[in-house]
């Protein structure tokens, strides 16, 4: 596991706050017993480990000093990483001593939603900042091609990544792309020395206590998981050191759903739909970058959710003539009346939208628009 | 915990623990039998010093210290036992080896030894057990940090998610440093006063230089700056008399009496710095870790090297951030958001281990913070292939050298002054920290290396070391029960297939968990149906809930007379001799049928003609009753339906009520109810003294990480110390938990004596000596309630050697007033308030009429307080629990809102919409210097020793801030409290230990003194625990249990007399001597109807004592007791009674 970037501790640790804050409820005195945050717990555990990695005491045992730290500039605290220049909270306070409250910066620098969310907004975040200094076309074809290159090859060779990155003219983006992989985790490495790679998503297979349930291991991703419960085993790699995986925020965030969309973009292609992965960098996940057919994949569990969801907002979908939204083969076997409830529920002031399954879309956007 | 013998020849040390006896006794002791062996292994210093035992003090030593005590009921024949069925096993195995011994299974236990006396295999277990023993060495391993590491969250199971742990990245971390076991203490220690006021000169040039900083005026605090005179005299017994000395010399065991304001925190701090310039080790132990934080605060700002003692377990840690999070909810503005205080960075509890966290789910399971994986990590082992082998030893954690976690127990190896609670030094040396992993304690650690151990209010100490001498343990009925225990480590694994142990005594455990569950359940049916057929009214749930129950209890609910209580002295004594008679009878027929019939017996267990005698029958009626009952109780434990158990029973109380018949009183039913408690809980005792014997070899099988024993001492400290001197005397506590209109749920608490930790304060300065370590460190009890003979729980026995006395000066406290204030009941013309005694749902309506008494009015009493006895001291009030503090501040919150803004009240647990006008008992010092308050309202105990609420500066600097305590109930412990009982038995736990046995007498004279001192303990405690601990029923123990209480009354008085001060203390609660509060009334208290006059009598009786050097320090301590107290007015005591009591 890479050592964990100063930023992200801050927003885990921002947010770790907060969650103490919203618990105080029932809860007035700080306490260090079961009832702290887990995400608290573990902000404390990352900031400990950036004050090993820096060489200083260990200032993330005690929630107490750390909150009494926090009344403080983070480049007071006397933890290297925080006084670094290129920190971008050097004077970032996170919490009013004198309101006893977290402090507004505090709040906003709180991420969202969980860890591995604030992980994959910081990752992408960089990808789009990169790619943002190319130009035209070649902005979105590199985009997309980075996308479907990650989305591809969860788990890649170590020379197979280096030379996809030194071609394209991607190269000044190597270290960009490189940090959406990390060394195989030594938790996935089987008693035999191998790897495993999953037939499905070909992501990591890992060794699991319930054998009997999982021989071949088991897949974590949970789109992967929906589609093929039991696993099999695509390839037995000999050397781990020889391969890269995806970090497990790009995992969830990227790969996971991108399952549906390379299908999708594959069977369309093979059956001579001209389609593109990611058009007008990302603004849907399949779709003409003329912006006449656009498809958007999602696979929130519950339908009257993302109902509500699609009907604040479809996102990028708008901009396209005819529009798809797409869930899982999985959602609608496990509820039938999945897609049903979904259209029902929908009542966004985007019209046109064809809501159906993975399998449904290719078949009907075949006989749209496929050759005659 | 030592090192078994390995030995060449034959192996399973305890199963064979016979023929060990058996050397011993032949080679050592030349006797050819093991009759009264068991009082050999008891562990009491007069038996080991005993110039019987010569060569064999050490072996015997030794044996105690493997876990080796047939001191308990029949623990050589066990032993006898075992062996021969071991050989019975064995024989004819391949590789079997003859034991040396033949021993025969009957009493007096003839043995024949085989070999010769040069034969290697008695050379070589003399040789075993001649020399000391070496520590256990645990095997952590250190990781591989390349591979993945792993543990399972504790209490999930084996068949739970593990977590995976990723050290790859870690960086290089320097070595922990190692306790050095290899130190030795340098023996006496001795400093002149001189040498103190030179160091207390340093410490003000150190002030000096911190101006900011609240200076200590240390020179000041020695001697008077005007008069150039000491402040205080330090007074040893020379020929009879205290005379002061000019040089204080510490060596062995001494006793010292720091008598209230005369300096003797200064002199500590004094002492430990003087001893830390010159390299001496000390450990402190005070009464609490918040003091213990106080004062490493002021050491290290002085330069002292001093580190934090404190307790490591999952529990320990989580009470200690607890309190301190309390205290700086109070201290800092909001609630403690925050803030936070000196030595917070040794109380911190996450694990930085969980950013190294390491697998496909990083969030499920939890990462247990509370209870990290500091030595429950675990590497599997590579085979010589590089593939992963079978087995996964343990790891000690690398981090632990830098975690903020581990920071106390790390950096304390390095401090030469330690400072803790003493329960502290009863926790074992984390393996991270000892470069060989032995396993050792931090007391061990102490006696081996230190100089010098100071106990601070040495009384409270001992009194904590005594509530460890009971291990309470839930035996069904919570998460943490033994029955949940079983079930997860060893039922549940065998089910899940770990049926692999063939081994007799798993196989023997398991039928003993199957009966123990059986008996468990028939107690807790009983005690349900009672209960939903009649509620709290049932008779057995009225009867015995919250109560401490052996058979004994119950018994003498079956057969004693309803008058009991009421009966002459001479006769009760008759009818408990009658009640101790029957027991046996019972005890012995239970026992028989819980064994097969067939089993051999050696001795009988009942003398049949004493019990006949007792219960008017003839010898063989009381034998063949005891027949019948074994039969009808095998019977009963054959049949698995509940119809016919009931009929089973049916028999066995025929017979028993046959034989003797219950009580007049009790009708059919309640007789019959209480045979079924009897029947019941006579099983469950049994069981489980069988279970926790078993238990101690299941640890060695690996099925058991630990015994399941609970809160008392480690193992360790009790096989260092002697037994109890009643030993593993047992019985169960039922209560019913649950939330109203829930079905209630049945807690079956077990209860046991085990050991007696007091001893270490007297033995720690020779704990090893019997091992040949001549030097030990020096040993300073120090206190000033620690002298008084008639509190069996805080009294120490060792004559003072130093008494600390102000010189000079006005005695202030001649000026003391104390009164009884009798508070007419408002609600009945002619009655005066009484708390104590009251029905419980009158209580909170008494406590509201004596608040009125104080706050109501144009000018409230509380008010008036602050300028009429001593201006601008204020007032405290006394009651009995937390609930009486919220019920009074409810009161006052909702009747008098700005007064009761202006009351502080002692919590412990502050509630959510808390002001500034709650404080939990960790915080109280801290309000001595805020000026928005009036009074105090707290429980007596809550305050614990050390904290003194003062003037922390201006002109009554360090004086008590408290001028006047008003105590609005009686003290008096809960009806279920164990406090006087475990006093009684570690008072005659340690006089046997002290007892110099006839020098010239051999095994028999030392038997028969144990046996003396364990029947006369044991007949006091079985009559204390007979009934509910009520002041009113305790006969000949009220002066011990008025002893024990008033030491707690005095420590809450003292806290107004800090300084010398005078204090106003007023009794509200009439129950303090109810004779006295009836105006005009016609009789006088007398010891027995008042506490009051029972504390003046004890306290007249000393400051009397015929021993000049006694008398002089109870004058010293107890004077500005009595002197008020002989005036207090109003209070009324029948002196011709009085006398002849």
């Amino acid at each position: 596991m890479p050592e964990p970037d100063p930023v992200v501790t801050t927003e885990f640790l921002a947010s770790g706050i907060l969650a103490l804050q919203a618990s105080a409820k029932d809860w007035v005195v700080v306490r260090q017993d079961h009832r702290m945050p887990p995400q608290l717990r573990r902000a404390l555990a990352l900031l400990s480990r950036t004050c090993l990695r820096d060489g200083v005491d260990d200032h993330g045992s005690c929630i107490h000093d750390v909150l009494a730290m926090a009344r403080e500039p983070m480049r007071e605290w006397g933890i290297p990483s925080f006084a670094d220049t290129a920190f971008p909270y050097a004077d970032t306070v996170l919490v009013d001593g004198d309101l006893g409250v977290p402090t507004e910066d505090c709040i906003t620098l709180a991420a969202p939603g969980s860890e591995i969310e604030s992980l994959q907004n910081r990752q992408h975040q960089r990808l789009r900042a990169a790619v943002a200094t190319m130009t035209g076309k070649r902005k979105a074809e590199t985009y997309t091609a980075i996308r479907e290159f990650v989305v591809r090859n969860p788990i890649v060779a170590i020379p197979a990544l280096k030379e996809f990155v030194s071609t394209g003219g991607r190269a000044h983006l190597a270290q960009e792309i490189e940090s959406f992989y990390e060394r195989i985790p030594i938790a996935a490495i089987w008693p035999d020395g191998t790897i495993r790679a999953c037939d499905s998503c070909g992501g990591l297979l890992w060794p699991d206590a319930a054998q009997s349930s999982y021989p071949a291991g088991r897949c974590h991703l949970r789109q992967c998981v929906d589609e093929r419960p039991t696993p099999a085993v695509r390839d037995v790699l000999e050397d781990p050191h020889g391969y890269y995986v995806v970090e497990r925020a790009v995992n969830a965030f990227w790969v996971g759903p991108g399952l549906d969309e390379i299908r999708i973009y594959d069977e369309l292609t093979a059956a001579g739909v001209e389609v593109t992965l990611y058009p007008q960098e990302d603004l849907a996940d399949v779709g003409r970058s003329d912006l006449s057919l656009g498809i958007d994949a999602k696979s929130y569990a519950s339908p009257i959710v993302l109902a509500r969801q699609l009907s604040e907002s479809v996102g990028g979908l708008e901009a396209f003539d005819e529009r798809y939204l797409v869930v899982p083969n999985a959602k609608k076997r496990h509820n039938p009346d999945y897609v049903r409830q979904l259209r029902e529920s929908y009542n966004g002031a985007v019209k046109g939208i064809r809501f159906m399954s993975v399998t449904e879309v290719i078949a009907d956007v075949i006989q749209r628009h496929g050759p005659l | 915990m030592r090192q078994r013998p390995a030995l060449n020849g034959f192996a399973g040390l305890l199963s064979q623990r016979a023929q060990w006896l058996c050397l011993i006794a032949d080679k050592l002791l030349g006797r050819s039998n093991l009759d009264q062996f068991d009082v050999l292994t008891t562990g009491y210093a007069s038996v080991y010093d005993h110039p019987y035992l010569g060569r064999a003090r050490l072996a015997l030593w030794n044996l105690r210290q493997l876990g080796i005590d047939v001191s308990q009921r029949r623990g050589v024949r066990r032993a006898v036992n075992d062996c021969l069925e071991w050989v019975a096993e064995h024989e004819g195995e391949d590789g079997y080896f003859e034991l040396p011994y033949t021993i025969e299974n009957r009493l007096p236990y003839p043995f024949r030894c085989n070999l010769a006396d040069d034969d290697p295999v008695i050379v070589e277990m003399l040789n075993a057990v001649t020399g000391p023993l070496d520590y256990v060495r645990q095997n952590y391993k250190d990781p591989d940090l390349a591979r993945p590491v792993f543990f399972t969250p504790p209490g999930s199971g084996e068949l739970a998610e593990v977590i995976t742990v990723d050290l790859s990245e870690l960086p290089e971390l320097s070595a922990p440093s190692f306790h050095d076991l290899t130190r030795r203490p340098r023996g006496p220690v001795r400093f002149s006063l001189v040498d103190l006021v030179a160091i207390a000169e340093e410490l003000d040039g150190i002030d000096a230089l911190h101006p900011t900083r609240r200076p200590g005026n240390w020179r000041n605090r020695l001697i008077d700056p005007l008069s150039g005179e000491w402040k205080f005299d330090a007074l040893a017994p020379v020929s009879g008399a205290l005379t002061a000395q000019d040089e204080i010399r510490l060596e062995g065991l001494r006793h010292m009496i720091g008598l209230p304001g005369s300096g003797k925190t200064t002199l500590i701090m004094l002492i430990l710095v003087w001893m830390s310039r010159n390299d001496y080790r000390v450990a402190v132990l005070l009464p609490s870790i918040e003091t213990s934080l106080n004062m490493l605060s002021d050491l290290r700002f002085y330069g002292a090297d001093v580190g934090l003692l404190v307790g490591q377990t999952p529990g320990t840690r989580i009470r200690h951030a607890n309190r301190l999070a309390e205290r700086l909810a109070t201290i800092g503005q909001n609630q403690g958001y925050g803030t936070t205080m000196y030595g917070a960075d040794l109380l911190g509890i996450n694990c930085p281990l969980e950013a190294y966290r390491c697998g496909p789910n990083l969030e499920y399971p939890p990462f247990p913070h509370t209870e990290p994986p500091c030595t429950a990590m675990r590497q599997t082992t590579l085979k010589q292939d590089g593939t992963q082998g079978a087995q996964a030893p343990y790891l000690r954690c690398p981090v632990a050298s830098w975690c903020g976690r581990m920071r106390a127990p790390r950096k304390i190896s390095q401090h030469s002054i330690w400072l803790g609670h003493i329960h502290s030094a009863d926790t074992n040396v984390q393996p991270h920290f000892l470069d060989e992993q032995e396993r050792i304690r931090h007391f061990e650690v102490i006696a081996r290396t230190m100089d010098l151990v100071i106990v601070d209010e040495a009384d409270g100490a001992q009194k904590s070391l005594d509530e460890r001498s009971v291990v309470s343990l839930d035996i069904t009925g919570s998460r943490e029960s033994m029955e949940s225990k079983i079930q997860d480590e060893f039922v549940s694994p065998i089910l899940a297939g770990r049926n692999y142990h063939t081994g007799s005594s798993v196989t023997n455990y398991l039928y003993a968990v199957n009966r123990f569950r059986m008996f468990n359940a028939y107690v807790t049916r009983l005690l349900q149906l009672d209960y939903k057929q009649h509620r709290e009214h049932g008779l057995l749930v009225q009867t015995y809930s919250g109560r401490f129950i052996t058979g004994n209890t119950v018994l003498g609910m079956l057969f004693m007379p309803e008058n009991f209580i009421d009966m002459s002295e001479t006769a009760r004594e008759l009818e408990e001799d009658r009640i101790d008679r029957i027991r046996e009878f019972w005890d012995d027929a239970v026992r028989r049928g819980q064994e097969e019939a067939e089993a051999g017996r050696d001795e009988p267990e009942m003398d049949a003609a004493r019990v006949a005698e007792h219960i008017g029958r003839t010898e063989e009626e009381v034998e063949d009753a005891a027949q019948e009952i074994a039969a009808g109780l095998r019977l009963w434990l054959n049949s698995d339906e509940v119809g016919r158990k009931g009929e089973f029973e049916e028999r066995v109380r025929n017979t028993l009520f046959q034989l003797m018949p219950p009580a007049d009183h009790l009708g059919q039913a309640a007789a019959n109810q209480h045979f079924s408690m009897l029947f019941g809980v006579t099983l469950v005792a049994n069981q489980f003294r069988l279970l926790s014997m078993a238990q101690r070899s299941m640890v060695a099988e690996g099925i058991h990480r630990e015994p399941l024993s609970g809160n008392g001492s480690s193992q360790d400290l009790v096989r260092l110390m002697p037994e109890a001197v009643i030993g593993r005397f047992s019985g169960v506590r039922v209560s019913f938990e649950g939330e109203e209109g829930e079905p209630k749920q049945l807690r079956l608490q077990y209860l046991s004596f085990t050991g007696s930790p007091r001893i270490l304060l007297y033995r720690w300065h020779e704990l090893f000596s019997r091992e040949g370590q001549e030097l030990g460190p020096n040993v300073l009890l120090t206190s000033a309630t620690s002298f008084l003979e008639e509190s069996p729980s805080y009294h120490i026995p060792v004559d003072p050697d130093l008494v600390l006395k102000a010189r000079g000066g006005v005695e202030e406290w001649r000026c003391s007033e104390w009164r009884l204030l009798p508070i007419p009941d408002p609600s009945e013309r002619g009655r005066l308030l009484r708390f104590s005694g009251s029905t419980l749902s009158k209580r909170e309506t008494i406590l509201q009429r004596m608040i009125d008494y104080f706050y109501d009015g144009e000018a409230p009493r509380v008010e008036t307080f602050l300028e009429d006895f001593d201006p601008d001291r204020k007032t405290a009030f006394v009651v009995n629990s937390y609930e009486q503090v919220r019920q009074i501040k409810a009161y006052l919150k909702q009747r008098y809102p700005a007064l009761g803004a202006r009351t502080i009240g002692v919590i412990d647990k502050m509630p959510n919409d808390a002001g500034t006008d709650w404080v939990v008992a960790s915080q109280v010092e801290l309000i001595g210097g805020r000026d928005d308050w009036d009074a105090i309202v707290f429980p007596m105990k809550s305050l614990s020793r050390g904290v003194n609420i003062v003037f922390p500066d201006g002109p009554r600097r360090n004086d008590a801030v408290i001028g006047t305590v008003v105590f609005l109930t009686r003290p008096h412990p809960a009806a279920d409290n164990l406090d006087l009982v475990t006093g009684v038995v570690g008072r005659g736990t340690l006089e046997l230990d002290r007892q110099v046995i006839n020098p010239a007498g051999d095994l028999r004279d030392i038997n028969r003194a144990w046996i003396a001192k364990r029947r006369d303990v044991m007949a006091t405690v079985r009559r204390l625990l007979r009934f509910p601990i009520i002041a009113s029923m305790l006969g000949p123990y009220m002066e011990p249990f008025t002893a024990d209480v008033m030491v707690d009354v005095l420590q809450t008085i003292g806290r107004a007399m800090r300084n010398g001060k005078k204090a106003r203390v007023l009794f509200v609660d009439s129950a303090w001597a109810p004779r006295s509060f009836v105006v005009d009334g016609d009789k006088d208290d007398t010891p027995t109807t008042s506490m009051l006059v029972a504390i003046r009598s004890i306290l007249r009786k000393r400051v009397n004592a015929p021993n000049p050097v006694e008398r002089g320090v109870y004058r010293a301590l107890y004077e500005p007791f009595l002197h008020p107290l002989e005036r207090c007015e109003h209070l009324r005591e029948d002196s011709k009674k009085a006398a002849a009591e």
